[in-house]
């Protein structure tokens, strides 16, 4: 008897909340609501968003896949009116295009007590061929203003059942209540995944069909917060709630089943069996002479890997593009030194390979394109080189497409939690690319107290790995009168001079000038007050709100380490040193020390700062921020000098 | 300290990007046979080639107008790109649209060494919407993504446009960036008998060469060494030479146009594009009748209007065909609530008028940056609209491009320029509002107890008026926790705050608005045997100082000057005293004054301080002075004392 109450009322809500979630059903309480209930600084909300994606069978046999979504969206300020424009793109390159249909677009006001209804017109819908393969639905709603409730669907037609759409929870304002329901034909296998930390629930069902059975999934979530900006994210949209589809296979009753993705092994041999990738590693006459040329059999394989890694990346120059698939393939890149990464690693890896070593294409995820989350062959957007030598066990990561790269550096943004080597019988195997090896920079300043009013000195920096990496980034081939003014905007206090750059193959980069500052000592009353790291001390907390959301992210681990001796003016004797401090985060994750002394009338300050983890939990957030605020303290002490009696 | 806002973007004409480089097919001949042997090598005198990102070898332009009703542009320019950077002076790009045709585009790389590397045609060009923004716009632009695999390297680059508006002639600005050397540039426009044609000469420092004869002109520009930007750097066209073109009858998109005068020209725009756009639905004005009441004074119900617009419209930026100029109708923003800035500013005119309240539609460079319409030069000329009402002898300047501006006030988007104003018989240049020096005041009054454990805890009211008001305006639109971050960034001289109030006030009946913040830090000061070492000045340092530049080339500007005025009391705990007090320190010059003094009262400590920093366009050589003013004041504001405990 219980369980039958209970059914009903089950199914009395489900009336009510069909109704609640069905468009045109605006109240006049929606329209007087002045802020958002949970989040009273929002500029609007989306009250809903729900949809569907269901597959019809053309004449021509292919599936077409349908995708309708309706919007129900609150703007609550002035601020939000952006809100009331809207777009969608979609593709109209490839044999087939994709179609895009926008209806019942409407904005509703509260007039006196009753609410208005204003339609979207034609003259408010705008087309824009984007790019060559893309266009732009756009709409603009009128009569919107704050306290609007505006309301449209669109609908979108595709042909391809292999590039089935994001759905995304969760935006930069409140989301309310969102469902979305798939109906997904039985002989094709999706794969699906949900990024991010909030509560989607998920239902199943099958449901028969005249010319197929499909399985229903349904997927809801109520009230998802707002998505805000912090620092010291890699990429946030990695965090955000989002529903990814990937065609995994299509199981056909007649015939054998095409696989797509289904591990990372049907990934790897798709990805290889695709003439712009794997295809292009068979070419070989294009580069024989010149490569041929360039080694010999005497040659240690770390010799080879140097030499081919340095003549591609001299030789080839990074259009800018990245794909893990050949553009100009490799052949005509390499005649025309130009190419996107997969041509220049992909040329790479042949060259490798014919030079006997053991090399294989990586594939990768960059910042930008977020972290790959299932076995896909769409989450990959980057390709480098890897290189197995002597039967080492390690893997030397290659990517030739930038100037600043060496073996085992690759840049930044490549950078992004693990990727995938190839192996040429379609095996794959995961791969870390985050560095194991701290990046170490050492600065090191010999000075002296000038006129008890500046410090006059020379600065030496070296830096290796990324340190190095970055360095290269900023200041190659810069003249000298640029380079110094980069310094100055860096180091902001300074006066700089005969600034230089080095780098030799091989070595730490170094960065050279002679600085005066005029910052770093004061004088008050007839003492003398020096910042112990001169212009080097970090003035400020880089973690400043009050609040946390998301892990720490930093970009790679590194030591730094601060060497500085300031001689003091003759008639000067040190009354006060700052003491020394050792501080460690709980997990030993970031190191600091710092410590001082005064010998013969040299002050001697050395001061380290190690980050051990590059990503801290959104928990140590509390830790992290008083470790740094003891920081800032200490540097901000002072070392006080008196007169000598 | 100063935010900047980035609202109202607002492009009437996003076509009349400066065009440069031009040529015939003769010439072109005669310049490939000039060139054949030994042009393209990559090798110029040090004195050109020092600072240089690029260097234009070879620039021609050529503008024909053989009638009114049509245009054609060819340009040819040889330019060595020595690096990355250089690559943005390359201006492989042309816009088109329904009035306005690509005719051909190309362009050939040679090597270091002269030799032919690439042929780029116009299938290597990327055609793209422009799109910036915008809702809607019918602008295309073809543009080339060169990726060079070798430096230095010269690109010849040619196109031909052709187009039936010759609104918009091109300016020529033969030295556009920094970094940029120029070796030879030149322009010629040839015109028909019955063209009207004129151009004005932009005053500058250098040498242009001038030729003109019947129906034709041309100017060249040689051995130009380039230059680097420069801190705080005054606008190029103060300093470097630019050629303005124009028609006195042109065609418009195919509408006939008049630019005698500007009396003409804007009785033109008044007739073709704003006449018939006026009607208001009748509901519209029954509703704002009765807004008004009984209210009889013009500015008042200006006001009551104006609000209304705000409270019923909001900014897109369409530009469609002739709505490149041509508002939208009046009665279709009252009926959509949207437009650009053309089409809200005039239906906030036709609403005006229903109500007897003339007013102006008027044209204005805008931007924070100032610029002028140039008044001896009648032409299609500002990138955006605002409306002006006659004010006894002023006018009010309205910016209807925003939801939140109060009536009245023009901020720096628009301010102090000169600007058309458009009415059917009166059309002419005036100036807008300006705020300058003291009239950007923000006064800052601190209370800053110093507690027995080294912590602080303060208060503070900051009033800002003038161009600061529209400055802090922009925390209006911030999120709670943007204004913690701004804050933060505000008192940046004391760390580990925790803000216990951040409140804020805008009286925008006055343009004034008021902060009130309150705040506790720990650890503001550090004991070292029994001394304590207090800052003066916490709450707001001006710590900004130029850097040093002893070469400096380029003449300064300031643009609007400022005035910070502030009075801090300081409180001790009560064992503790001041171990002296320093002297009162006041300095002038002619960028500004400063006076900072503190005194002691019933054991607090008050410190007042006085900055004026004024507007003004300054020769480069004496940027040496500013710099060191600003040291000085720098210094000033870092100031600290001593506290002891008290005997």
């Amino acid at each position: 008897m219980k369980l039958k109450i209970s059914l009903l009322f089950l199914l009395i809500c489900q009336i009510g909340l069909s109704q609640k979630y069905k468009l045109g059903a605006v109240t006049a309480d929606e329209l007087k609501e002045k802020t958002h209930p949970k989040d009273t600084s929002a500029l609007g909300a989306v009250l809903f968003k729900t949809g569907k994606t269901t597959f019809n069978l053309t004449n021509e046999g292919s599936f077409e896949l349908i995708t309708e979504v309706f919007f129900k969206i609150k703007i609550y300020k002035k601020e939000g009116l952006g809100l009331a424009d809207q777009k969608v793109s979609y593709y109209t390159g490839g044999s087939g295009s994709e179609k895009v249909f926008i209806s019942d677009a409407y904005t509703y006001n509260l007039v006196g007590d009753k609410v208005e209804k204003t339609k979207l017109k034609s003259e408010s819908q705008f087309k824009e061929e984007a790019t060559e393969n893309w266009s732009v639905k756009k709409i603009t709603f009128p009569n919107v203003k704050e306290g609007s409730i505006i309301e449209y669907s669109y609908k979108i037609v595709s042909p391809y059942v292999h590039n089935f759409r994001d759905w995304v929870f969760q935006y930069k304002i409140p989301v309310n209540y969102v469902e979305y329901q798939t109906y997904i034909p039985e002989i094709l296998k999706y794969r699906t995944v949900i990024s991010g930390f909030e509560k989607i629930l998920i239902d199943e069902k099958v449901v028969p069909g005249n010319d197929f059975n499909s399985i229903k999934y349904t997927y809801t979530a109520s009230n998802i917060p707002g998505q805000k900006e912090e620092e010291f994210v890699k990429n946030i949209s990695n965090y955000t709630s989002i529903l990814k589809y990937e065609l995994a296979a299509i199981e056909y009753k007649t015939k054998p089943s095409k696989n797509f993705s289904l591990s990372w092994a049907d990934v790897a041999k798709t990805i290889y069996d695709n003439p712009d990738f794997g295809g292009q590693l068979e070419f070989r006459s294009y580069y024989e002479d010149e490569v041929g040329a360039l080694i010999n059999k005497t040659m240690s394989d770390t010799e080879k890997m140097t030499i081919l890694f340095e003549f591609v990346q001299k030789n080839m120059n990074w259009n800018e593009k990245e794909s893990i698939y050949c553009d100009l393939g490799v052949k005509k890149a390499f005649k025309q030194k130009v190419g996107n990464t997969a041509d220049i690693n992909l040329m790479l890896v042949a060259m490798l390979r014919h030079a006997g070593l053991n090399a294989n294409p990586v594939i990768l995820s960059t910042r930008d394109n977020g972290i790959p989350v299932f076995p896909s062959r769409s989450a990959f957007n980057y390709v480098i080189a890897a290189v197995r030598i002597n039967g080492s066990p390690n893997q030397i990561l290659l990517d030739a497409s930038s100037k600043n790269t060496v073996p085992n550096i690759i840049p930044i943004k490549t950078l992004n939690w693990e990727g995938k080597l190839l192996l040429p019988k379609g095996e794959s195997v995961s791969i870390y690319l985050d560095p194991e090896k701290h990046s170490t920079k050492s600065i090191t300043i010999l000075a002296k107290i000038v006129d008890n009013t500046s410090i006059e000195g020379k600065f030496r920096e070296t830096a290796d790995a990324y340190h190095a990496y970055l360095a290269k980034s900023k200041y190659s081939d810069l003249s000298e009168k640029t380079l110094q003014e980069n310094l100055v905007k860096k180091y902001e206090t300074i006066e700089i001079e005969q600034a230089t750059f080095k780098k030799e193959t091989g070595k730490p980069t170094q960065v050279n000038f002679s600085f005066t500052s005029d910052n770093a000592i004061e004088i008050i009353g007839d003492k003398l007050y020096v910042s112990p790291l001169l212009f080097l001390g970090m003035d400020e907390n880089p973690f400043q709100s009050e609040t946390r959301n998301f892990p720490i992210e930093f970009d790679y681990i590194q030591k730094n380490n601060y060497t500085i001796s300031v001689k003091i003016p003759d008639d000067y004797e040190v009354e006060t040193f700052p003491q020394p401090l050792l501080l460690q985060t709980n997990g030993a994750e970031i190191n600091y020390s710092f410590k001082g002394s005064e010998t013969n009338g040299m002050l001697q300050i050395s001061s380290s700062f190690d980050i051990n983890a590059s990503i801290l939990e959104a928990a140590d957030y509390e830790m992290l921020k008083s470790f740094f605020k003891e920081i800032v303290n200490k540097e901000g002490e002072k070392i006080v000098l008196k007169k000598k009696k | 300290m100063f935010f900047k806002k980035n609202i109202y973007i607002c492009s009437l004409i996003s076509k009349t990007q400066p065009m440069k480089s031009v040529f015939t097919a003769i010439l072109l001949q005669i310049s490939f046979v000039i060139f054949a042997q030994d042009s393209f090598i990559a090798t110029y005198p040090d004195s050109l080639t020092e600072n240089a990102n690029a260097i234009v070898k070879t620039e021609r332009i050529l503008v024909e107008i053989p009638t009114e009703k049509s245009m054609r542009i060819t340009k040819y320019r040889v330019i060595t790109v020595y690096n990355e950077l250089g690559l943005r002076n390359l201006e492989t790009v042309e816009y088109f649209d329904k009035s306005r045709t690509v005719k051909s585009i190309e362009g050939t790389i040679y090597n270091a060494s002269g030799k032919e590397i690439k042929r780029i045609r116009r299938k290597d060009f990327t055609e793209q919407a422009v799109s910036q923004g915008s809702i809607a716009t019918d602008v295309r632009v073809l543009f080339l993504e060169y990726t060079p695999v070798s430096y230095p390297f010269t690109m010849i680059y040619e196109s031909e446009i052709s187009s039936s508006t010759t609104a918009f002639l091109p300016t020529w600005m033969p030295v556009d960036s920094y970094f940029l050397s120029v070796i030879h540039s030149s322009i010629t426009v040839q015109y028909g008998e019955n063209v009207r044609f004129k151009y004005k000469e932009i005053p500058f420092n250098y040498n242009l060469d001038k030729k003109e004869e019947k129906g034709k002109i041309s100017f060249t520009f040689q051995n130009f060494k380039a230059l680097r930007s420069e801190e705080m750097a005054a606008k190029m066209t103060t300093f470097l030479p630019s050629v303005l073109f124009g028609l006195d009858a042109f065609q418009y998109e195919g509408v006939l146009g008049i630019a005698e005068s500007w009396n003409l020209y804007g009785k033109w725009i008044y007739d073709k594009l704003l006449k018939e756009t006026e009607e208001i639905p009748v509901e519209t004005i029954n509703t704002i009748a009765q807004l008004i009441g009984t209210e009889t004074d013009p500015m008042k119900k200006a006001k009551i209007i104006y609000e209304y617009m705000q409270s019923k419209t909001r900014y897109v930026s369409i530009q469609l065909g002739i709505g490149g100029w041509k508002p939208m109708l009046a009665k279709d923003v009252d009926r959509l609530g949207y437009g650009d800035c053309k089409a809200l500013t005039n239906y906030t005119r036709s609403l005006l008028k229903v109500f007897n309240i003339p007013s102006y539609y008027s044209l204005v460079y805008s931007g924070s940056e100032k610029r002028d319409i140039t008044e001896d030069f009648v032409s299609m000329q500002g990138t955006h609209a605002i409306l002006g009402i006659p004010n006894n002898q002023k006018i009010t300047w309205l910016e209807c491009t925003s939801q939140t501006m109060p009536f009245g006030f023009q901020g720096d988007f628009t301010d102090d320029r000169k600007v058309l104003i458009i009415s059917e018989n009166e059309s002419k240049i005036v100036k807008t509002a300006s705020y300058l020096n003291e009239q950007n005041l923000q006064k800052t009054h601190s209370k800053v107890v110093l507690n027995p454990d080294n912590s602080m805890s303060c208060e503070v009211k900051i009033v800002s008026s003038g161009i600061v008001y529209d400055e802090k305006l922009a925390l209006k639109t911030k999120k709670p926790e943007d204004v913690k971050d701004y804050y933060n960034a505000f008192f940046s001289t004391i760390n580990n705050k925790k803000f216990t109030k951040t409140d804020f006030k805008d009286a925008s009946s006055q343009f004034e608005f008021t902060e009130n913040i309150q705040f506790n830090a720990e650890d503001f000061v550090k004991k070292v045997q029994d001394k304590i070492i207090l800052p003066l000045n916490s709450v707001n340092q001006v710590a900004f100082v130029p850097k040093k530049n002893k070469d400096r080339k380029i003449p300064f500007q300031i643009d609007r000057g400022y005035c910070m005025e502030d009075e801090s009391i300081i409180s001790l705990p009560s064992n503790l005293q001041a171990e002296a007090l320093p002297e009162i320190q006041k300095f002038e010059s002619e960028f500004g004054t400063y006076v900072a003094s503190v005194s002691e009262v019933n054991g607090s400590l008050i410190y007042k301080r006085k900055l004026v920093i004024k507007s003004g366009f300054y020769e480069a050589q004496k940027f040496e002075s500013y710099r060191k003013f600003r040291d000085q004041i720098a210094r000033a504001e870092n100031s600290k004392i001593v506290v002891i405990t008290k005997p």
